[in-house]
């Protein structure tokens, strides 16, 4: 009786296992940011990569259905042109930082399945800074 | 003194009562002394009443607009109505904390007013338990997250005082959304009211007594925390669907694993209590169960609260980070130790006779629910450990969850179906031919069926198989019981249903509990049907999705205080048939300068229909449309209705025994 | 200044509150009950075994038990339950439960504090000499 449980237990591990394994080697994305991606391009070509930066201002630009933008993270810029079919989150603009899932590409390009972007956070954490200004009408 | 001094001097008064109720409790139970532990309970009370004057002191200056606190100027704003206000409360990280706090804290004074009667032994040491947690959020609430810091504003002499912008930053636009404003408070009653059962659990382990007593008293607790738990996951993933336009109601996001995992764990432990109760089996299990879904509860709070999610980099800046991690870890450590010096206390009553027994069914749901558990949270914390470890930040995305839950849901959903129909013990042959011949006949019809008419992928179709199964099994169920009855006591069908469900409240709510489980795999299942266009539309523009055909009527502006909105007016065609009209929005809101598209969705048992207006081309002339068709997603709400219903019937009081009792007694 | 005031009585008031307890002279030999006692505990079982048979019943009525498992696990249940029933009622008329009672350690009886005679589980006034307990 034991023994038939404890086969039982060591089936439902076993399955599991190899499910997390062949899902972790289906899903596995690296998180780069653009200088690292830049630094390492050759090797990154087919990888699934989440490339993280700040979208540079004036960069966004429509071609049809397809959207262009550059990424920067700490001086290095990255072209990224989003192919993906769902809509771009609303908070995606000029200067926000963004997340852009998808691969490289031969030709120097990061194309993207899908984008997130960073604000809420951000704005959130920003008023107690602003608020140390001095406010000179107050004196 | 202003608003925000009251509400500081609550929580700093608040914070010393939690740990005096520390104290007095554990060393009035040590020395016996039943004035100390009446302390110990009153201080507990005590404490959430003076974060209720907190709670209050916070919605006071959200009202009146007080944009001196830090927290009201960058969560409200003038213009935003009354319901939003209050819900401002939570919209940030120091309002949440202290709701966090509010809801334990009244949670601990009502299983303190709940118990007390009784001279239970166990509730002193509870208590420890309650207020050591209380106490480590007041810590927060006090020194980490002031949700009552003021603005301050510097004198060109350079003397600070205190400095109220003209206006607030304004609700972020995406939680202006009803469900995003009762989701959290459900939620984090969910998450929150497994505090309870494990504050029992603690206690029990500690003085060894780990009969079935603790497991009856926090029966109803777990049953109510899991509720709120299912009713928040529910909504969350309602206003993904309803507010964040994609299309979908569940990403395997961070923050949505997070409140799945002490789901799962906490429904594990719903189930082998039951085994606990009636056999003495599985005591390790539960003590296990409710430790680790309590631990993920906090954990949960904590990824969403440090931001540890995004990077192992926001973690260190959080301001929360560390003080959780140690807090989780000491949990952690105290209920491990405790396990295991009192592993010889735990023994099982009885033995397991049989694998094809309701003991077993209950020990492999235990099992898969915490194989799910498991790979969940290794899935959801692999980006930290991997950065932590190699520096390089891996991200295992959907396509490994899919792989691994997917089947591992649909061994649960068949065990559903299966566990039921075996008796304890052990199942002869001849009762699993009698009890499974309809099921499975039913099965076996289903599936060339299924295959032919709706869809010949695999997961699918054995998820669409499973959901007939698992129905029959419980109708069945329900068709054998009401025929007992009406044998015994002469009643009609329907009178012997009712009586039936009533009297085996616990068995026949799970039964339903088990239907709307069927129901929401029914409505995920449709997410592989889903159809989705995308096209740049103007005036008099039609674009196809699955069998319709959106027709944009007019594109118009409207504008309020709080946001300019631009419409579309589409007409949906099925044919030449008008099927409804839709008006999908792009709003921009002025006091947060952020865009928030409006989803049209347009309801149907069948599938939804669902247009997004998601932006404007160069020209501004034309509006970019999303459309989706997403098949039985109201299934999903319907089941989670369905599910609510069935725990609220398991938790009605049992009828009594009398003749049974009567029987042996004579 | 008044806040301040307000603030200032409201604490006193509710560590008032909190501290009352302590007015009371401490009880020595203090024991806890119900649930904790042997005859809480044997109350509970009770309850259980009850619960098993109505189940058992009623998984036989819906045919998912063979005539002779259901006869003879109900026989089992049956005669657990009349032992539990016998020695609640020893416990009761001695107020000592019987040695036969298996279900984890028994606490030491208690004495009460006037007299130092022993008490049964539940009691409110000593049987010996009269005094009120807590």
């Amino acid at each position: 009786m034991q023994t038939r449980i404890v086969l039982g237990i060591a089936l439902i591990i076993g399955v599991a296992g190899y499910l997390a394994y062949t899902g972790f080697d289906e899903g596995r994305a690296y998180y780069l940011t653009c200088d690292e991606v830049a630094a390492d391009e050759a090797n990154l070509v087919g990888d699934h990569i989440r490339l993280a930066g700040t979208v540079v201002d004036g960069t966004i630009q429509r071609e049809g259905d397809v959207l262009l933008f550059d990424l920067e993270y700490e001086g290095t810029r990255y072209p990224v042109r989003y192919v993906g079919l769902d809509p771009v989150p609303d908070t995606f603009k000029d200067g926000v930082d963004a997340v852009v899932d998808g691969f490289l590409t031969t030709d120097g390009h990061f194309e993207g399945q899908k984008i997130q972007a960073k604000c809420a956070s951000k704005y959130e954490a920003d008023y107690g800074t602003e608020s140390k200004k001095p406010a000179g009408s107050t004196a | 003194m202003s608003l925000s001094d009251v509400g500081n001097f609550a929580i700093i008064v608040a914070f010393a009562f939690a740990i005096f109720s520390v104290v007095t409790s554990l060393l009035g139970v040590q020395r016996r002394d039943p004035r100390m532990m009446a302390m110990g309970e009153r201080g507990t009370v005590a404490v959430f009443l003076l974060v209720t004057l907190a709670m209050f002191t916070l919605w006071a200056q959200l009202l009146a607009d007080n944009f001196q606190n830090h927290y009201v100027a960058g969560h409200s704003n003038r213009d935003l109505s009354l319901t939003f206000k209050i819900g401002t409360l939570w919209a940030g990280q120091e309002g949440s904390l202290l709701l966090w706090t509010w809801v334990l804290t009244g949670f601990s004074a009502i299983a303190v007013l709940t118990h007390r009667k009784r001279h239970n032994r166990l509730l002193p040491y509870a208590i420890g338990v309650l207020m050591t947690t209380g106490a480590f959020f007041l810590y927060l609430n006090n020194f980490r997250t002031n949700p009552f810091e003021g603005l301050v504003g510097i004198t060109a002499k350079g003397a600070e005082i205190p400095w109220a912008p003209q206006d607030g930053r304004g609700l972020n636009p995406l939680l202006q959304h009803w469900a995003m404003v009762i989701h959290p408070p459900i939620l984090y009653i969910g998450y929150i009211g497994f505090v309870v059962p494990f504050a029992f659990c603690l206690a029990a382990l500690y003085t060894r007594q780990l009969g079935s007593a603790w497991v009856q008293m926090v029966r109803r607790w777990t049953l109510v925390a899991w509720i709120f738990l299912s009713c928040g996951i529910l909504l969350g993933g309602k206003w993904a669907y309803m507010e964040l336009g994609w299309g979908g109601y569940w990403a395997w996001d961070p923050v949505e694993n997070a409140s799945l995992l002490p789901w799962l764990a906490g429904t594990a432990f719903l189930h082998s209590i039951i085994v606990q109760e009636k056999r003495g089996m599985l005591k390790v299990w539960n003590v296990t169960l409710i430790c680790l879904t309590f631990l993920l509860s906090i954990f949960g709070t904590f990824m969403t609260r440090s931001g540890v999610v995004s990077s192992v980099h926001a973690f260190a800046q959080s301001n929360v980070g560390w003080p959780f991690g140690i807090f989780i870890l000491s949990f952690l450590g105290i209920s491990t130790w405790l396990i295991i010096s009192r592993l010889p206390d735990l023994r099982s009553e009885s033995r397991l006779d049989s694998m094809v027994s309701r003991e077993s069914g209950f020990l492999f749901n235990n099992l898969l629910l915490l194989a799910a558990t498991m790979t969940v949270l290794i899935g959801t914390v692999f980006p930290m450990i991997s950065e932590m470890v190699t520096g390089r930040n891996v991200s295992v995305g959907q396509a490994y969850f899919n792989k691994v839950e997917i089947p591992l849901g649909l061994a649960l959903l068949a065990l559903t179906g299966i566990g039921p129909l075996l008796a304890y013990r052990k199942t002869s042959n001849a009762s699993l031919r009698r009890n499974f011949f309809v099921p499975v006949t039913g099965l076996l019809v289903a599936a060339p069926i299924l295959f032919a008419t709706v869809t010949h992928e695999f997961w699918p179709l054995l998820s669409l198989t499973l959901c007939v199964f698992v129905t029959l099994t419980i109708l069945q169920e329900f068709h054998k019981g009401a025929r007992a009855r009406v044998h015994r006591h002469s009643e009609n069908h329907l009178q012997a249903i009712m009586n039936l469900t009533r009297r085996n409240n616990r068995r026949y709510g799970g039964y339903i509990v088990h239907f709307g489980i069927v129901l929401i795999f029914l409505g995920a299942t449709g997410q592989a049907f889903t159809r989705e266009v995308k096209g740049t539309l103007g005036e008099g523009d039609d674009m196809s999705v699955g069998p319709y055909r959106l027709h944009v009527d007019s594109m118009t502006e409207r504008e309020n205080a709080n946001y300019w909105a631009g419409r579309l007016d589409v007409t949906v065609y099925k044919g030449d048939r008008v099927v409804t009209k839709m008006q999908p929005e792009k709003r921009y809101y002025f006091a947060s300068e952020q865009p928030s598209s409006e989803v049209s969705i347009h309801r149907q048992l069948s599938e939804d229909i669902y247009v997004v207006h998601a932006g404007y081309n160069e020209d501004q002339t034309k509006a970019v449309v999303q459309a989706y068709v997403n098949p039985l997603v109201q299934w999903v709400w319907i089941g989670g209705v369905v599910l609510i219903l069935g725990t609220f019937l398991c938790l009605l009081p049992p009828v009594h025994r009398r003749r049974i009792n009567a029987e042996v007694g004579s | 200044m008044s806040t301040n005031f307000v603030l200032v009585a409201l604490t006193i008031l509710t560590a008032t509150w909190v501290l009352w307890p302590l007015r009371q002279r401490r009880i020595m030999g203090w024991e806890f009950s119900s649930e904790d006692t042997p005859l809480g505990r044997l109350t509970l079982r009770k309850e259980v075994l009850l619960g098993n048979i109505s189940d058992l019943d009623f998984e036989f009525a819906m045919g998912k038990l063979g005539e002779e498992d259901y006869r003879e696990m109900r026989e089992a249940l049956k005669r657990q339950t009349l032992k539990i029933m016998e020695q609640i009622e020893v416990l009761l008329e001695t107020g000592t439960p019987s040695p036969s009672d298996t279900d984890g350690p028994v606490n030491a009886s208690s004495k009460c504090a006037g007299c130092g005679g022993s008490l049964p589980a539940d009691a409110r006034f000593c049987p010996h000499c009269g005094s009120p307990l807590q």
